[in-house]
C-alpha cells in the first residue's frame, strides 16, 4: 500500500513563560512527544484520547500550522518544509470542530468554498463555479444555498459548508479534528455517513481525531490511541477491539456506557486522572493509573513496538513478545 | 414507591418579540422516593427548561411558567413565592449543571463554597463547626486529601474534581431530590464513568432521587430506571429503561438508537433523522415530529397526539405507534 503521509518522531514542546522571581528555568509543555505514524492511501486513520492528550496539538503540527520543535513531516515520499507548504495545503485539507466559529459570518456561502481555490489557483469566477456545484451536490446542499451567509443554516449543514469548502482544492487527505463533537446525533449520524460515501467514492483518506471511541470506530479503518502526547496503541479498528493490548485503551473502552440499561456493568472505572503534561511522570506515563504497573514501569519508557503483525503497543506487559519497533 | 415529585401538565413558554414559544409543553411525570428518571433529548427540546422550571430558575422576563403544577411535599411549586422557592432549593431539591468551572465561584475557596450553602439554610452555623462536615462530604465524593484541597481555588482542580465539588455542594444538605444537568457533558469518558459511580452510589446511600438530564443515550442507559424522550418541548415517549431501549417505540426515539455508533456491532450506514429541530409557536396544532418522521400521515399534520397510556404502563405520544400497539394486545 502507498504511504500517504508520514509523520518521524514529531515533538512539539511549548515552552512556559518564566515567572517574576523565579530563579530556575521555566519548564516545558510536552504535548507531543514522539509521534511516528503512517497513514496510507484510501485509508481512514482515527485519533482518539482524552482531552489535553496533544490529539489537536499533533493534527495542527501536520498541518504546518505550528512548527514541530523536532521531526519531519512527509507526504508522497517527500519531506515537507516551507517551500512546497503552498502545494502540500492544496493537498491536504481540514475539517473544524466547531462549525459557529471556523465559517466567516461576513461571506457568502459560495465565498467561504471558493476560497481556497482563491488562494491557490487563479480560476475565474466561471471556472471555481463549475468547480463548486458538484461539491455542493455531493454534500448534499441545495444549489440556493450559494447565495446565503452561514447564520442562515443550522449546525449540521454549516459543517457540510465547512466540508465543501475542505474539498474545494481536491485534496487526497481530509484532517477532521472532532467534526461531529458540536453536532446532536440525529445530525452526527448524517456527517459520518457523508465521510464514509466520500472516502469510498472520492478515494479521500482521513487523519479522524475524536475523543469518541464509538464514533472513531464507525469511520476508521486503524485506530492509534493516544495519551499524554504519545500513542500507546495502534492497530486496524477489529484487532483493536477484539485484542485489546494496553491498559489504557481497555480502561477507555469500558469507560464507555452502553445504550442498553442490561448491559453488564464493566470493571471498575479507571482511577485518577491524565496527569500534567508539564512534568509528565518518568518511565510510561500511564504507570500512575495502570492497574497493572509494575516497578520497571516507573523507569523506562516502553517504545511502540509490533507485537502481533500490524498492531503495535507501548507497554511493558507485552515486552518480550513480537517484533521491532515501529 | 413513595412518590416524591409530580409534575402536571407544565408549560413554560419563552417570550421573543412576537413570538410565543412553548419550550415545555403538557409536560407531566412522577419522580419516586430513590428512583433515577433520565430526560434524553436533543439541543433545543426542553429537557433543561422542564429542570429549571421545577425550581424556579427560569428568567423571569423572557420566561413565564404559563399553567401546570409542581407538587413537591404538599406544595405547588409553581405557585411558590421566591422565598419559598428559596429555603427548598438546595436544601431539599438541588442542582448541578453542565460546566463546573463556570458554575463556581472563583474568588472562593472550595470550602467556603461548600459552607455557603449550609449556612444559607442554617444561618446560626460557625464556618469552624462546619469544618468537619465539610471534609466529610468532600470525602465522600471522592476528593483525595480534602484537608489540603478545602482550601483550593477551583481554577487549581481538574475538570472531574470540579464535578465532584459541585455535587459535593448539592448533598451539602442532603436533598431528597437532585437535579443533574448534563453533569458528565464537559468530562473525559474515563472521568465520566467515575461521575456516574458516585451518582449510583449516592443515591443507594441517601435514598435520593436523581432528575438525569443527558443527550448521550449510553450515559442515561448506564444509570437510569425510568427514561423520558422529549422532543419540541414535549414528552414523546416515556417508559422503563428496559422498555424504552430494547422496545423504542416512538418513530423519534427508534431514530435517535439508530443514529448512535456501536461499540459493540458492525453498522455500514447510520440511520439519520432527516431535517433539523424544528422551533414551535404557540399553540402547536400537529405532531411535532411529524416533518421528520418517515411514517406521518395526513391527520399526524391536523392534530397533536395526546400522551396516552399503553397497556405495558409506558406513555407514548404518536396515533401511529399507538394502533400498532392496539394490535400488539
Amino acid at each position: 500500500m502507498e504511504v500517504l503521509l508520514e509523520t518521524k518522531d514529531i515533538k512539539k514542546y511549548f515552552p512556559l513563560r518564566k515567572k517574576l522571581f523565579q530563579k530556575e528555568p521555566p519548564g516545558v509543555v510536552k504535548a507531543v512527544d514522539g509521534i511516528s505514524l503512517r497513514l496510507y492511501k484510501g485509508e481512514a486513520l482515527g485519533l482518539i484520547g482524552e482531552s489535553g492528550c496533544g490529539k489537536s496539538t499533533f493534527s495542527r503540527v501536520v498541518m504546518q500550522l505550528i512548527p514541530p520543535t523536532q521531526g519531519e513531516i512527509w507526504f508522497r515520499g517527500e519531506r515537507m518544509t516551507k517551500k512546497n507548504l503552498m502545494e502540500f495545503r492544496q493537498r491536504v485539507q481540514m475539517v473544524f470542530q466547531d462549525p459557529y466559529s471556523s465559517l466567516d459570518p461576513r461571506m457568502r456561502v459560495r465565498e467561504i468554498i471558493e476560497e481556497p481555490l482563491r488562494v491557490h489557483t487563479k480560476m475565474n469566477a466561471g471556472e471555481k463555479l463549475a468547480v463548486v456545484r458538484p461539491i455542493l451536490e455531493r454534500i448534499g446542499l441545495p444549489e440556493e444555498a450559494l447565495e446565503k451567509y452561514p447564520h442562515e443554516f443550522s449546525g449540521g449543514q454549516r459543517q457540510r459548508i465547512g466540508i465543501a469548502r475542505a474539498l474545494a482544492t481536491q485534496p487526497e487527505l481530509l484532517i477532521c479534528d472532532e467534526p461531529v463533537s458540536a453536532l446532536d446525533v440525529s445530525i452526527q449520524s448524517s456527517i459520518l455517513n457523508l465521510f464514509k460515501g466520500m472516502q469510498k467514492e472520492l478515494g479521500l483518506s482521513y487523519l479522524f481525531i475524536s475523543h469518541d471511541m464509538s464514533v472513531v470506530k464507525h469511520v476508521s479503518d486503524r485506530i492509534a490511541v493516544m495519551y499524554l502526547g504519545r500513542v500507546v496503541e495502534l492497530a486496524e479498528t477489529k484487532e483493536l477491539f477484539a485484542n485489546t493490548l494496553h491498559p489504557y485503551s481497555q480502561a477507555l473502552m469500558n469507560a464507555i456506557p452502553a445504550p442498553d440499561p442490561a448491559a453488564p456493568r464493566k470493571a471498575a472505572a479507571l482511577a485518577g486522572e491524565p496527569p500534567s503534561p508539564i512534568d509528565p511522570p518518568p518511565g510510561c506515563v500511564f504507570h500512575g493509573r495502570c492497574p497493572h504497573a509494575a516497578e520497571r514501569c516507573s523507569r523506562e519508557v516502553p517504545s511502540l513496538r509490533e507485537i502481533t503483525p500490524g498492531h503495535f503497543a507501548a507497554c511493558h506487559l507485552h515486552a518480550g513478545k513480537g517484533g521491532e519497533d515501529l | 414507591m413513595e412518590t416524591l415529585l409530580e409534575v402536571k401538565e407544565l408549560r413554560t413558554c419563552y417570550y421573543t418579540g412576537s413570538r410565543v414559544i412553548p419550550a415545555a409543553d403538557d409536560v407531566s411525570f412522577t419522580l419516586g422516593r430513590g428512583e433515577v428518571l433520565g430526560v434524553v433529548g436533543e439541543s433545543g427540546c426542553g429537557k433543561s427548561t422542564v429542570a429549571r422550571s421545577l425550581v424556579g430558575l427560569i428568567d423571569r422576563t423572557y420566561t413565564r411558567i404559563e399553567s401546570g403544577q409542581v407538587l413537591f411535599g404538599g406544595k405547588d411549586l409553581v405557585k411558590a413565592t421566591p422565598k419559598e422557592l428559596c429555603a427548598i432549593r438546595g436544601s431539599r431539591v438541588s442542582m448541578i449543571f453542565q460546566d463546573p468551572f463556570v458554575s463556581l465561584s472563583p474568588v472562593y475557596t472550595v470550602g467556603d463554597q461548600i459552607f455557603e450553602v449550609m449556612k444559607a439554610h442554617d444561618p446560626g452555623l460557625r464556618r469552624k463547626e462546619a469544618q468537619e462536615t465539610i471534609l466529610e462530604l468532600m470525602r465522600k465524593v471522592g476528593i483525595p486529601s480534602p484537608e489540603l484541597r478545602v482550601r483550593d481555588y477551583p481554577y487549581q482542580l481538574s475538570g472531574g474534581m470540579q464535578q465532584r465539588v459541585m455535587i459535593a455542594i448539592a448533598l451539602a444538605c442532603k436533598p431528597d431530590i437532585l437535579i443533574a444537568d448534563e453533569p458528565t457533558t464537559a468530562l473525559d469518558v474515563t472521568v465520566q464513568a467515575q461521575v456516574l459511580d458516585l451518582l449510583r452510589q449516592l443515591k443507594d446511600e441517601y435514598q435520593m432521587s436523581i432528575l438525569l438530564i443527558s443527550h448521550n443515550l449510553g450515559v442515561i442507559a448506564s444509570i437510569c430506571d425510568r427514561v423520558m424522550i422529549m422532543y419540541g418541548g414535549v414528552v414523546v415517549e416515556e417508559g422503563t429503561s428496559i422498555q424504552v431501549f430494547r422496545q423504542p417505540a416512538h418513530p423519534y426515539t427508534r431514530g435517535l438508537l439508530a443514529a448512535i455508533p456501536s461499540i459493540t456491532e458492525e453498522k455500514e450506514e447510520l440511520y439519520s433523522i432527516p431535517g433539523t429541530v424544528p422551533v414551535f409557536q404557540f399553540p402547536v396544532t400537529r405532531c411535532r415530529f411529524a416533518d421528520r418522521c418517515e411514517r406521518a400521515g395526513e391527520r399526524c399534520f391536523r392534530e397533536e397526539p395526546p400522551l396516552t397510556r399503553r397497556p405495558d404502563g409506558r406513555r407514548l405520544r404518536c396515533f401511529l405507534a399507538a394502533e400498532e400497539g392496539r394490535k400488539d394486545c
